[in-house]
């Protein structure tokens, strides 16, 4: 019997989309920090990409240029909203993003050795705190604190995770 | 006075910058490449915590089955095709919470499958609203979530596609390797948890009676469903089988086909492997787990394992290279690199059969007692390259190690001795051999 559904395009977009989609969510973040909106325009993006796969040859720097394309249109589109950057600087950041990624997946993988040093409250916090659809007036208002004293608190939480992973990076470097 | 960068960075991803502070960070953005640099960094913590946060939010959640559309052919109308890629790239991006009706479709792509398994497949696409529990009575399928995690299913198992990122093993065999993008997938029993932080690990419910989870790379957590609570990490070459009630033992002996990335648990051997069984002398009880970690430890028996670039140890990523032919094709076993400081652990290997057994000695120190007492050099040769993990896959050394043998003329156990004969006295000089490798072949 054939195999009902062989090794196909599904499996291959996939596979090709899965390398690059935690690199493609950051160079969007690195254009439109909003989380929300970054979402939004990936969803734009994916589509394209699965739209027109089947003709690409080397899929990174295309979906790059996808990506790339699609974000500045929707910067242009917002460009009189209030604190969107415009596009020349988003394209900066973007470049200097690509430039600096593996640096940044390195960064990344140190996080999790980094929030297990954490001592365990701490931890629960942080994760809390960036958990989809957590507001920081509730999670003040359940520990009993007020915003701005949670904020200094999870700044102060942001700042030893820096230290952590700048660390990290570094013993690996000269390891 | 000079602007807290941090905090008018952390304070523009949360939107809540006056239009002052919006231009001034934009500004100096624009002109300085160390406050960019700044700025990126804040940005991917938050995206790596946002990433954590998701995968510990989900470990927890309870999700409604989303089955996945096929995507059509290129040929299909643009109409059909868009909705297709829209409920793909939904379910992709792991935010679907609609079913997908227009069509029953598969939660999963089939990469490979026997032809019992195909039978499976194509039954459970005929009826995918019979609660969707898929079933495999024969055969052996691999199949790719939406979420980029790989699934090696062998029969007989029953199980359930929750979400791409969540998988119910009801009972059965399974075998995850999750990736990068997969970190924080799901593989839930009736009664344990287990979160995949990024690797390759096994889990066999066949048994009512326990779990077994295996890891062969990387790091899992295990989790009692019912209260919640963590009971163990497990890393590379770590196992464990979770009996009920909490109860837990060792996992001593995994066999692998090399070839095929089978694998079993269990007391009894394949009958094709010459080595039957491998134990050792660290007891196993609920105290020295802890007090010895290794004792999650598995030694992995791969019957015909013995090959160029074979792994070496259990824990490890370490390679054998210059193998040479009389080995080739050997059965071998994965001790753990660990055990190389372990001055008083013995190995007892039982033997299905006459074999030649072979041990393969660090060159760079004395060769053991027991060694020099029991086996005969063969003057022939081996390399170990080693792979520490901080060195992602690059050889940082190239150590020889000599071959001995010793012609084993009945079947029955054998008792093999520590890499090194004694404690240290001065733990500061102190360099132990490389922990020794086993092979064992046929008389010929």
């Amino acid at each position: 019997m054939n195999l009902p559904e062989p090794a196909d395009s599904h499996a291959l977009f996939l596979r090709q989309y899965a390398a690059q989609e935690v690199a493609l969510h950051a160079f969007v973040r690195s254009m439109l920090p909003n989380r929300e909106e970054a979402t939004e325009v990936m969803q734009e993006i994916i589509v394209v990409l699965w739209q027109k796969f089947a003709d690409v040859q080397d899929f990174r720097p295309w979906a790059f240029g996808v990506a790339r394309n699609i974000t500045l249109r929707h910067l242009e589109r917002r460009k009189r909203d209030r604190h969107v950057f415009d596009s020349a600087l988003a394209e900066r950041l973007a470049d200097l993003s690509l430039e600096q990624e593996t640096l940044h997946r390195r960064e990344r993988e140190a996080l999790e050795g980094c929030l297990q040093k954490l001592p365990k409250p701490q931890r629960d916090l942080v994760l809390c705190a960036y958990t989809r659809g957590t507001r920081m007036e509730t999670l003040a208002l359940e520990r009993n604190q007020t915003p701005m004293a949670l904020y200094k608190l999870l700044q102060r939480i942001r700042q030893a995770l820096l230290l952590c992973i700048q660390r990290t990076t570094r013993s690996e470097e000269t390891a | 006075m000079k602007p807290d960068w941090h905090d008018l960075i952390q304070r523009s991803f949360a939107g809540s910058l006056s239009d002052a502070e919006f231009a001034l960070l934009q500004e100096e953005l624009r002109r300085n490449d160390s406050l960019a640099t700044l700025y990126l960094r804040h940005l991917h913590l938050t995206i790596a915590l946002e990433g954590h946060a998701s995968a510990r939010a989900e470990s927890t959640a309870h999700f409604e089955p989303v089955p996945i559309p096929h995507p059509p052919s290129p040929r299909r109308s643009p109409f059909l095709f868009q909705i297709a890629a829209a409920a793909v790239l939904l379910a992709l991006l792991g935010t679907a919470s609609l079913w997908f009706r227009a069509k029953p479709t598969l939660p999963f792509a089939v990469l490979s499958a026997s032809p019992e398994a195909s039978a499976s497949v194509e039954a459970y696409r005929q009826h995918p609203a019979a609660s969707r529990e898929f079933h495999l009575p024969q055969g052996h399928l691999v199949v790719q979530v939406p979420s980029g995690v790989r699934l090696e299913l062998s029969a007989p198992a029953r199980l359930q596609f929750l979400t791409p990122m969540r998988v119910r093993v009801l009972s059965g065999k399974i075998t995850a390797d999750v990736g990068e993008r997969g970190k924080g997938f799901v593989l839930e029993t009736p009664q344990y948890r287990i979160v995949d932080l990024g690797t390759r690990f096994g889990v066999d419910a066949s048994n009512p009676a326990h779990t077994d989870v295996v890891v062969f790379s990387g790091l899992v957590q295990v989790y009692e469903q019912q209260s919640g609570n963590k009971l163990s990490d497990l890393r590379t070459g770590e196992a464990m089988r979770v009996k009920n009630h909490r109860r837990d033992s060792r996992i001593l002996n995994v066999w692998e086909q090399d070839a095929s990335s089978q694998w079993q648990t269990g007391d009894q051997a394949p009958p094709h492997s010459l080595i039957t069984k491998v134990s050792d002398s660290m007891a196993a009880s609920e105290e020295n787990l802890q007090r010895w970690p290794s004792l999650r430890n598995f030694y992995r028996i791969v019957p015909q394992g013995m090959r160029e670039g074979a792994l070496a140890f259990s824990d490890e990523e370490d390679q054998w290279a210059d193998v040479p032919p009389s080995l080739l094709g050997a059965d071998q076993v994965r001790t753990f690199s660990i055990d190389r400081f372990n001055w008083f652990m013995k190995l007892t290997l039982s033997l299905s059969e006459p074999v030649d057994l072979f041990v393969f000695i660090d060159q760079r120190h004395p060769v053991p007692d027991w060694v020099q007492a029991d086996f005969t050099a063969t003057g022939e040769t081996l390399t170990l390259h080693t792979k520490p993990k901080q060195a992602h896959g690059r050889i940082v050394e190239r150590i020889p190690y000599s071959i001995w043998k010793r012609t084993l003329h009945a079947p029955g156990d054998l008792l093999l001795g520590a890499p090194y004969p004694k404690p240290p006295e001065d733990r500061k000089s102190f360099y132990p051999n490389r922990m020794f490798g086993v092979a064992a072949k046929r008389p010929g």
